[in-house]
């Protein structure tokens, strides 16, 4: 399974039509509340039935398809999140994140959910409990971190101080797409994540570039929970 | 979510989109529930905080019973019957109708969902208490969708306990979750060490907090 984030500034019809209208099989089929189907009338091409479910849908719904399950998160006044899971090949990945790009996303990326985990997750332990957090993925902040596959804009670059000549020096594969964005492949299979400290070393060379190893520092002096949950929120 | 009912009594809202068509309003149950509706009978003041403690975990309830698709799982607050679970399908709430009724005279239904929310409720505030977080939260959060009430709420957290062998991003948790994110609270899941929590719901939660004592042994 490769994992995909992309998220959105603005208009919720822009994103939806851009799922829609993506080749199979990357194109969902059904949509939902539940990670479940609840019915099989909830079908994306019943253009009135799913354009009154967006409506009222207005903190995010599923979109389903055999192989692709895509969670599109909605919170008022913050981007549009849509979190991806697809159990299809990484070449239909490459053509979901170009298609996607027609959407004009802030940040994008794809790669195994243990990249994203060793890109954006901590864990620590607190007597019996191990706690598990998201980090610097708020691309207000910072640029979340370069992954097997990453979407870059010229904007999001520029605001956070990344030169893309570094970037590109160290991409296998550089793609250039309309509307100012930049799709890299770091390296050839998603799985090779971790014979690549090329990516992480990058991620910590620039300073606009999040990078987990600083979070993980700070957060063993926390003596409570609350304490750690304080400095997580710093680093959201 | 609870509301005011128009009994002055609390009404649990548990379906999204057009009523089930096996939808049945409940009458009021008339009396209280016989001592036999408890596994093990606590005394009076603890009943009736974990008959109040029931309503507000009814949605957890339901969630547990939904599960295994057991219609009859009764909704009960002091005493009184709001209305049953059916067979709604995974995740999904909804039916109220009157195998309820039945099920809860009968005794059998009450007894369980009774039992599991006064246990799941205690073991809930234990987890707070342990994290740092000593009052119960009742206040509702809201998107422009709906409200939800989130197990703990500060002006840094909103936290949501699951004890529970599945947890998945069903609309409850989405409303808190985004609720949450709008604030610039974390959003918190505690749940067991072996709970599968499904990829989206890992992903919508900032922290998940894992411990031996919740979800499977």
């Amino acid at each position: 399974m490769i994992e995909a984030g992309l998220e959105f500034e603005g208009a919720i019809d822009r994103v939806v039509t851009a799922f829609a209208d993506l080749p199979e099989p990357l194109r969902p089929v059904h949509f939902s509340h539940e990670e479940k189907l609840a019915s099989d009338a909830d079908r994306i091409d019943d253009q009135m039935r799913f354009a009154v479910f967006v409506a009222k849908s207005k903190s995010g719904f599923f979109l389903l398809g055999p192989g692709v399950t895509y969670s599109v998160r909605i919170a008022t006044g913050k981007p549009l999140v849509c979190d991806c899971f697809l159990e299809l090949t990484p070449e239909a990945l490459e053509q979901f994140l170009k298609h996607m790009s027609k959407a004009k996303p802030v940040f994008g990326f794809a790669c195994v959910p243990g990249e994203r985990e060793r890109r954006n997750r901590v864990t620590t332990r607190q007597g019996v409990n191990v706690i598990e957090s998201w980090v610097g993925r708020d691309t207000k902040k910072y640029v979340p971190g370069f992954y097997w596959l990453t979407l870059l804009p010229d904007a999001l670059a520029e605001q956070h101080g990344v030169p893309l000549s570094a970037v590109k020096a160290v991409a296998q594969e550089h793609v250039e797409l309309e509307g100012g964005l930049h799709l890299s492949r770091f390296y050839e299979r998603p799985e090779d994540w971790q014979e690549t400290p090329a990516v992480t070393k990058l991620c910590a060379s620039l300073p606009g570039v999040f990078d987990v190893e600083k979070v993980k520092l700070q957060l063993s002096a926390a003596k409570s929970f609350l304490d750690l949950n304080s400095m997580l929120r710093k680093w959201k | 979510m609870a509301t005011d009912a128009p009994s002055g009594g609390k009404a649990i809202t548990v379906f999204e989109g057009e009523a089930s068509p096996r939808w049945n309003p409940v009458p009021a149950f008339p009396a209280p529930l016989p001592p036999s509706s408890y596994q093990n009978p606590p005394s009076p003041n603890f009943l009736r905080q974990g008959l109040d403690d029931v309503l507000g975990c009814a949605l957890d309830v339901g969630c547990q019973m939904a599960f295994g698709d057991a219609p009859g799982a009764a909704l009960v607050a002091g005493g009184k019957l709001l209305g049953s679970v059916g067979a709604a399908g995974l995740g999904r709430l909804g039916l109220v109708g009157a195998k309820g009724v039945d099920a809860l005279r009968s005794g059998e239904a009450g007894r369980g969902v009774v039992a599991n929310g006064v246990r799941g409720r205690a073991s809930e505030i234990r987890v707070l208490n342990e994290l740092g977080l000593t009052t119960r939260n009742t206040t509702a959060v809201s998107t422009a969708e709906g409200r939800a009430i989130p197990d703990a709420l500060t002006k840094s957290l909103s936290l949501e306990v699951k004890d529970a062998a599945n947890v998945s991003l069903t609309r409850q948790l989405r409303i808190e979750t985004e609720a949450a994110r709008a604030s610039g609270r974390q959003s918190i899941l505690v749940t067991g060490k072996k709970t599968c929590v499904s990829g989206p719901c890992s992903r919508a939660f900032d922290t998940i907090i894992r411990r031996p004592d919740l979800g499977p042994q």
